[in-house]
């Protein structure tokens, strides 16, 4: 039977398998104390003051802002143009009711000008049709006069103003409410709106060509920005280059063009934003 | 007490595995923490370039003339490639002419504030019936000067002293040498004869080369761009022409059948080409002196149009071999054959991309040709041309960012350029009677 001794376990590097508790007991007991360290290491980001500066990442769609898509609902002018819709859907319908536009009293004509069923068009008389169209357009034309007189604010016009007065309110808000959450919650917004609002500007000055840089292949540099309120960059690093120095430099120059940037809108209270650009021309390939 | 050591090993074996994943995930998080935002299309997809009316250095009145020319001529020559976009002198803050050429006077902030990333300056003095130019490409945001170059020649020198410039800056930005010293072959019918006749790469001063009141076709330049070899019906039938192109010398390969579709292999003197004197259409490879060296293409029906990848080790040609006219590629070493084309019935002209990931070809598509390319690896293929005539015979620049083509698409056949991604097709150049068959040099050694 062989024996072993205990220095020699040590010198050779092994865990000892036998011997006193002492030992094991100290190192289960250094393991729970880690244990526990790593423990609160891995609770903190999750606590409520940490959640408010949790990192995020958000892909944001610079073809099709919300702002244009209110301006596209705006124009209440194909709500007059009546004669060209026989069957107008729904939503049209609404928003016609909104607006308030009166129907011409008499619309005989329309039906017989039905677009489900188009073969019946040449039936109809056509000078009966343009006769009676005649009258509603006149009719139409004192009806309109006679509510514009005494019309309503465009509804559409309405929610718009009130919507820019929001605006004004939350800028107004500034900085007087940042420390209640309610405040934070519209300095998130108004920074996330910088946000947008200077990754929008870089893309105007970035010049690349894909044709020069002879690589199809999908490339991606990942940039950090940091501005400072005054909408000066003070610094900006490449957090992963795309691998390809063309891309990389026309990446660099974009930010150097974009310098500075529009200042900081109210409500944004920091003194400095960091800001992360992912370009990826292979992206539209 | 084994009990026990087996749940001290499982324990330690979980701190480590636990350790690790610390390690691991905590630079992930620190990456993390920005808020990213995808910008996935440049607002430009070409550089900005400035190129100011070049400055006259001495009072000659003679510089003035040739100090426009000159920046007219660069900025052409510049935007052919493609590469880059040239700002409107109208917009330009400051005049070189004025304030010089070089910094401090010339103030580089000038520039980058009207959008301009490269700025290129030129100085002219002529002085008798020589020329010199003095140029510079400055990287305007940087502040950096990228190429400055000091040129003499004659008075008549003017083209290729820009040329030479482009070429230094083009191969400055790409690190490659770009096409200002190359030249196009092409047929053309304007003598009521098929001849071969050669231009610069953007159509500049062609000149006919062949005489032979006859046709000739499918012209093919050596590496070295000395050699051309071509097809001609100088003697009835269809004869291979193997012709120095500076010493006026050369052979003719003239074996019963057809002697047709030459193609050089790269960097070597030796072609293959598809004869036909067995009786049945092969391809074949050839010594420059038109000895044959061995049979290539082992197969009844027809196989023709080599072209040849860059390194020589494989060679695309077209064959009806699974029935119809279609790209295959030979390994050299085996010998072994694949099929590249599957889509369409009729893919022929094939031209092997410089880069050597890419072949252009031709398909048939509702009664006309449309140029396609393909991956060597068979993806794509993707079509370049689309309802614009028939458009056939691609042939690659030799850094393999343009690509020639002849197109019905006014009407006449005439020779047309694009870019690899197919942007920017524009005419090359406009001659009487029809021009077909481009075929692009190599870059050819500066005179």
């Amino acid at each position: 039977m062989k024996h072993t001794k205990p220095g020699e376990n040590r010198v050779a590097g092994t865990i000892p398998s036998e011997g006193g508790p002492s030992f094991p007991m100290a190192v289960l007991l250094s393991l729970i104390g880690h244990l526990s360290i790593f423990l609160i290491f891995i609770a903190i980001p999750f606590l409520p003051f940490h959640r408010a500066v949790a990192p995020r990442i958000i892909s944001v769609d610079l073809v099709s802002m919300p702002v244009k898509a209110v301006a596209r609902a705006r124009p209440p002018a194909v709500v007059h143009e009546k004669r060209v819709t026989s069957k107008p859907p729904p939503k049209r319908a609404k928003e016609k009711a909104l607006v308030k536009a009166p129907p011409p009293p008499k619309i005989p004509a329309r039906k017989a000008i039905s677009l489900a069923h188009p073969k019946t068009l040449p039936v109809r008389s056509m000078k009966e049709r343009t006769f009676k169209a005649t009258r509603v357009v006149e009719s139409a034309i004192r009806r309109i006069e006679h509510e514009s007189r005494h019309a309503q604010p465009n509804p559409i016009d309405k929610a718009i103003e009130k919507i820019r007065s929001e605006v004004q309110k939350e800028e107004a808000a500034g900085r007087s409410d940042a420390v209640t959450e309610q405040g934070k919650e519209r300095a998130q917004k108004a920074e996330d709106r910088y946000r947008v609002e200077i990754a929008d500007e870089i893309q105007r000055n970035w010049a690349y060509s894909e044709q020069m840089a002879g690589d199809p292949k999908k490339l991606s540099a990942w940039v950090v920005i940091k501005v400072a309120a005054n909408g000066k960059i003070l610094d900006f690093w490449f957090e992963k280059r795309s691998g390809n120095a063309m891309l990389d430099e026309s990446v660099a120059r974009a930010i150097q063009k974009s310098n500075p940037l529009p200042p900081f809108p109210q409500g944004v209270t920091d003194s400095s934003i960091h800001l992360g650009l992912r370009f990826s021309p292979g992206g539209i390939q | 007490m084994k009990l026990y050591n087996r749940i001290f090993c499982a324990m330690w074996r979980s701190v480590w595995l636990v350790s690790i994943a610390v390690v691991l995930v905590a630079p992930a998080r620190a990456w993390a923490g920005y808020q990213y935002i995808d910008i996935t299309n440049p607002f430009l997809h070409k550089i900005p370039l400035a190129v100011p009316v070049f400055k006259s250095l001495t009072p000659n009145p003679a510089e003035k003339k040739v100090a426009l020319e000159a920046a007219d001529l660069l900025s052409h020559t510049m935007a052919f490639t493609g590469y880059f976009k040239i700002l409107d002198r109208g917009t330009f803050l400051e005049d070189p002419r004025k304030v010089g050429i070089v910094p401090p006077g010339l103030k580089l902030s000038n520039w980058t504030a009207i959008g301009a990333e490269l700025l290129v300056t030129g100085g002219v003095s002529v002085s008798g019936n020589t020329l010199e130019m003095e140029l510079r490409l400055y990287d305007a945001f940087k502040g950096r000067l990228l190429v400055g170059k000091r040129y003499t020649g004659g008075l008549d020198d003017e083209r290729k002293i820009i040329h030479r410039f482009c070429s230094e800056a083009i191969f400055k930005l790409t690190g490659s040498r770009g096409i200002f010293n190359s030249k196009i072959a092409f047929v053309s019918t304007g003598t009521k004869h098929k001849e071969i006749y050669l231009c610069d790469f953007d159509g500049y001063d062609p000149q006919q080369l062949t005489h032979a009141h006859s046709i000739a076709i499918s012209p093919a330049w050596s590496s070295d761009g000395k050699w051309l070899a071509y097809t001609s019906f100088a003697t009835g039938k269809p004869d291979l022409y193997i012709r120095n192109l500076k010493e006026n010398r050369g052979i003719i390969l003239a074996k019963t059948g057809l002697n047709i579709t030459p193609a050089w292999v790269p960097h070597q003197f030796e072609l293959a080409a598809t004869l036909s004197f067995t009786g049945d259409q092969e391809i074949y490879l050839l010594t420059g002196k038109g000895e044959i060296i061995k049979r290539l293409t082992r197969q009844w029906g027809i196989d023709v149009s080599p072209t040849w990848s860059p390194d020589g080790k494989q060679m695309a040609f077209v064959s009806n071999r699974s029935g119809s006219p279609q790209i295959h590629i030979m390994d050299m070493a085996t010998g072994k054959v694949r099929r590249l084309t599957y889509e369409g019935t009729y893919n022929a002209s094939p031209s092997w991309s410089p880069k050597g990931d890419k072949i252009a070809y031709e398909s048939l598509d509702n009664g006309n040709f449309n140029i396609m390319v393909i991956g060597v690896d068979g993806s794509g293929p993707y079509q370049l041309t689309h309802a614009a005539g028939s458009n056939e015979s691609p042939t690659w620049s030799p850094d393999g960012s343009l690509i020639a083509f002849s197109s019905t698409r006014e009407g006449p056949s005439r020779i047309y350029v694009m870019t690899a991604l197919g942007t920017e097709q524009r005419c090359l150049l406009k001659l009487p009677g029809e021009q077909t068959d481009p075929s692009w040099s190599p870059h050819l050694a500066p005179n």
